[in-house]
């Protein structure tokens, strides 16, 4: 019997490796996009801060800014996702994203906060670091008028909406946030005092 | 020189004798391990202890700055406990022990207030080892920490396997625990001479106590005093109108405070109103604001508030009062019946004006329409204050309705008594302490109303005094928000006026203001026509308990001239609006 040379032994080591190596399967899914858009409930302050549209001729339109500095969606485990003004951004505007919450767009649930690609799975949470910018500024046909706002304290910065929503591979799953202004809004002798209050108004998948 | 046998037998004894050293050097598991050594505890000694020379020499103050150190020669201190007594003539008063951890942070995180243990803890060195090894990376929880100490209330030591009972701390006073070591403490001191006795004991992380507490004996002086004054106060020429439950715009009687206290500089006061009883809380505010839930009977609208400060030593100021003159609506009561009251302004001066008698007439057919006939009362102004309802009357009213309706075509000053001086500042008051008021307006308001700007303003919540029409160009309003339209009386306002009334203003709405009708304008003038005139402001609701913020409905001008039909829907609306009907 001959003695084994080194082609031999290499033979031997790469099928013992060969051997002993495990074939997995690597689930990598396509990612399906997550759209969040923003709505305005205002039904018992509308009388003093109507909705409105943006007014071409005058060039005007009612106002409560928010300006919102984060947006992002997680799964249990504290597993997070940014969500950004597109598809293509990379990152917030640093100095946050301002959104008029009297926009029209706001009462028909057409305001778009922001869009991602996100993985598969079921997203529990969605957390909006935002705030309300005073005074609320009405436009109306003879003059404008301004009815201050006042946080009420503590200060809350970022709240956590409870959202229970799923998205598939390669399907959008769009997510309706609904700022509660009869809700959040206090109204006192000359202005409003306010607590924001948000919730899920809808999950859908388109 | 040795063979190879030979040195590698020495080798093997010396190896041998190596390691029998070796264990019997060791310890022998099975023998009982050295006890505990006792932690020792000293003090700084300041102040210098316990002679009456030193004492006197020293001036001693009662506010006292200590020191104290541990050791443990086995381990390491995880707290202190202290306390102290004050040697009265009555009698020995003294402190609990107080238990403080030795940390100054949390794992490097720094702390406002350093941790103070609660007596019911079983365990001291437990609570050190929690708060000692926390992650340092767990910014989230350490803040949550530091924040739960600086509320000053005991909370239960957060131990990841759980609470155990007993075992809860809070934020120690920051001014009086500078560091676990150090303590500015304050010495009762009520007599000539006041002796004291301060005790300290270290623990160890075997939770021994150190069985001999430090001490130190020392006597301080007594403590100097203050004086305490009222800074301001409500004027007494009038008796204000106050309600029970403060509002935005009746927050109450505003006193304010000030002291001599050359000691301390820091003090608190507390207040109480026609006894010497029911004294608030201590309080650093150097102000008090007074409700009708204060006020005691007293058998007339003087009432009584007296005053005492507290400073840093615990020393108590002699108490000081002062009078001041307040009343009670009785619309502040929920449970007072709705009335109205009719304020006619119009002058009954003959040939030119409104007569009067028929503006009365007018309005309480107007009001009775409106189901106000078993509530109503009439007031006709006349001059001199006793002329205008005064404000307990006023306060007697759930709503008020006031018209000054002039002839328009030949207007004059004459015609109407102005709302103005105390008849206006009765009506301020009034609508501050919650009442509602009607007003059908009159021409040339920003005459009718001195100081109109302001009061269209913060009142009747115009974005300003508006702008008035000068021509015979009203021709009646169109009504919004629930309003009619009003139309104009021909019997009235006849063809001699081209049936139209002057000096009518338009207004815009501010904050909460609504426009309830525009000016409908004869000529058309683009200015004028369809722009906002009167003007309502619902006041928001707070309780069922409390009064709630005033409201308005402000017509814009004089209804007398209007059809009547008309008004008494206008009217009706306007009881709903400042919540005095459920009609129509």
């Amino acid at each position: 019997m001959s003695k084994l040379n080194r082609y031999h032994w290499l033979v031997i080591l790469a099928s013992v490796i060969g051997l002993s190596c495990e074939q997995y399967e690597y689930a990598s899914p396509t990612p399906g996009i997550l759209e969040v858009r923003f709505a305005v409930k205002n039904g018992v302050n509308a009388n003093y801060i109507p909705f409105s549209a943006f007014d071409t001729s005058t060039g005007t339109q009612n106002r409560l800014a928010m300006i919102m500095n984060r947006l992002d969606v997680r799964q249990s485990g504290n597993v997070k996702q940014e969500i950004y003004a597109s598809l293509s951004a990379i990152r917030r505007n640093p100095d946050g994203d301002f959104f008029n919450c009297l926009d029209v767009a706001a009462r028909d649930s057409n305001l778009f906060l922001g869009i991602a690609y996100v993985p598969p799975g079921t997203y529990s949470e969605l957390v909006v670091s935002a705030s309300l910018i005073g005074p609320i500024v009405i436009f109306n046909p003879w003059a404008v008028n301004e009815i201050p706002i006042n946080p009420l304290p503590p200060y809350v910065g970022s709240f956590t909406i409870p959202i229970n929503a799923t998205v598939q591979e390669s399907r959008t799953t769009v997510v309706v946030v609904t700022l509660d202004l009869d809700q959040s809004l206090i109204q006192r002798a000359e202005d409003y005092d306010y607590r924001i209050v948000y919730y899920a108004s809808s999950v859908q998948q388109l | 020189m040795k063979n190879a046998p030979t040195r590698y037998r020495y080798t093997f004894i010396a190896s041998i004798l190596l390691l029998g050293l070796v264990l019997w050097s060791c310890e022998n598991p099975s023998s009982s391990p050295n006890p505990n050594m006792l932690p020792e505890t000293r003090l700084a000694n300041v102040p210098a202890d316990d002679t009456i020379g030193v004492y006197i020499g020293q001036g001693t103050i009662p506010e006292q700055t200590l020191f104290w150190v541990g050791d443990d020669q086995d381990g390491f201190i995880v707290g202190y406990r202290y306390r102290w007594f004050n040697l009265h003539q009555q009698g020995p008063e003294s402190t609990q022990w107080n238990t403080i951890l030795n940390l100054a942070s949390m794992s490097g995180f720094p702390l406002d207030t350093l941790i103070q243990v609660s007596p019911t803890a079983a365990s001291v060195a437990r609570i050190y080892r929690y708060f000692s090894t926390l992650n340092p990376d767990d910014i989230s929880l350490l803040e949550q920490l530091d924040d739960s100490l600086a509320s000053g209330h005991y909370f239960a030591v957060p131990y990841p396997t759980g609470p155990v009972p007993g075992d809860s701390v809070r934020g120690a006073d920051p001014i009086q625990i500078e560091a676990p070591n150090k303590g500015n403490f304050i010495f009762n001191s009520p007599a000539d001479s006041n002796l004291h006795r301060f005790e300290v004991k270290a623990i160890d992380n075997s939770d021994v106590e150190d069985p001999t507490p430090a001490a130190v004996s020392f006597w301080t002086l007594p403590s100097p005093g203050l004086i305490v004054r009222f800074a301001g106060q409500p004027g007494v020429s009038t008796a204000a109108l106050i309600l029970r439950c403060a509002t935005e715009k009746n927050p109450g009687l505003r006193f304010t405070f000030a002291a001599i206290d050359p000691s301390t500089f820091q003090r608190d006061y507390s207040w109480s109103v026609d006894d010497t009883l029911h004294w608030s809380p201590w309080s650093r505010d150097a102000f008090a604001t007074v409700t009708a839930a204060y006020l005691q009977p007293t058998g007339s609208d003087t009432h009584s508030i007296y005053l005492q400060g507290r400073n840093r030593w615990g020393v108590v100021s002699p108490i000081v009062s002062t009078r001041f003159r307040a009343q009670v609506p009785a619309i502040d009561d929920p449970a007072w019946p709705h009335r109205t009251l009719f304020i006619n302004s119009t002058r009954y001066t003959g040939a030119g004006n409104v007569d009067s008698l028929l503006s009365m007439s007018f309005y309480t057919e107007v009001l009775d329409s409106c189901g106000k006939r078993d509530s109503l009362d009439t007031w006709l102004v006349r001059a001199g204050a006793a002329g205008f309802p005064s404000r307990v009357q006023l306060g007697t009213y759930t709503s008020v309705v006031v018209a000054a309706d002039v002839r328009i075509s030949t207007f004059n000053g004459a015609a109407v008594f102005q709302i103005n001086g105390d008849r206006r500042t009765r009506l301020q008051d009034y609508l501050n302490a919650g009442g509602k008021l009607i007003y059908s307006g009159s021409p040339d308001i920003g005459f009718m109303i001195s100081g109109y700007a302001g009061w269209a303003v913060n009142y009747l919540h115009y974005l300003n005094a508006g702008v008035v029409n000068t021509g015979l160009d009203f021709g009646g309003s169109i009504g919004t928000e629930g309003y009619p339209n009003i139309r104009l009386d021909s019997t009235k306002v006849t063809a001699d006026s081209s049936y139209a009334i002057r000096m009518i203003s338009i207004g815009y709405p501010r904050g909460f203001g609504e426009t309830i009708s525009l000016f409908n304008s004869i000529s058309n003038n683009p200015g004028f026509e369809n722009q906002p005139m009167g003007i309502r402001y619902k006041g928001p609701f707070i309780s069922p308990e409390c009064r709630s913020i005033y409201s308005i409905v402000h017509f814009a001008f004089p209804l007398y001239f209007a059809n009547k039909s008309d008004v008494i829907q206008a009217m009706k609306q306007a009881f709903v609006d400042v919540n005095e009907n459920s009609i129509p």
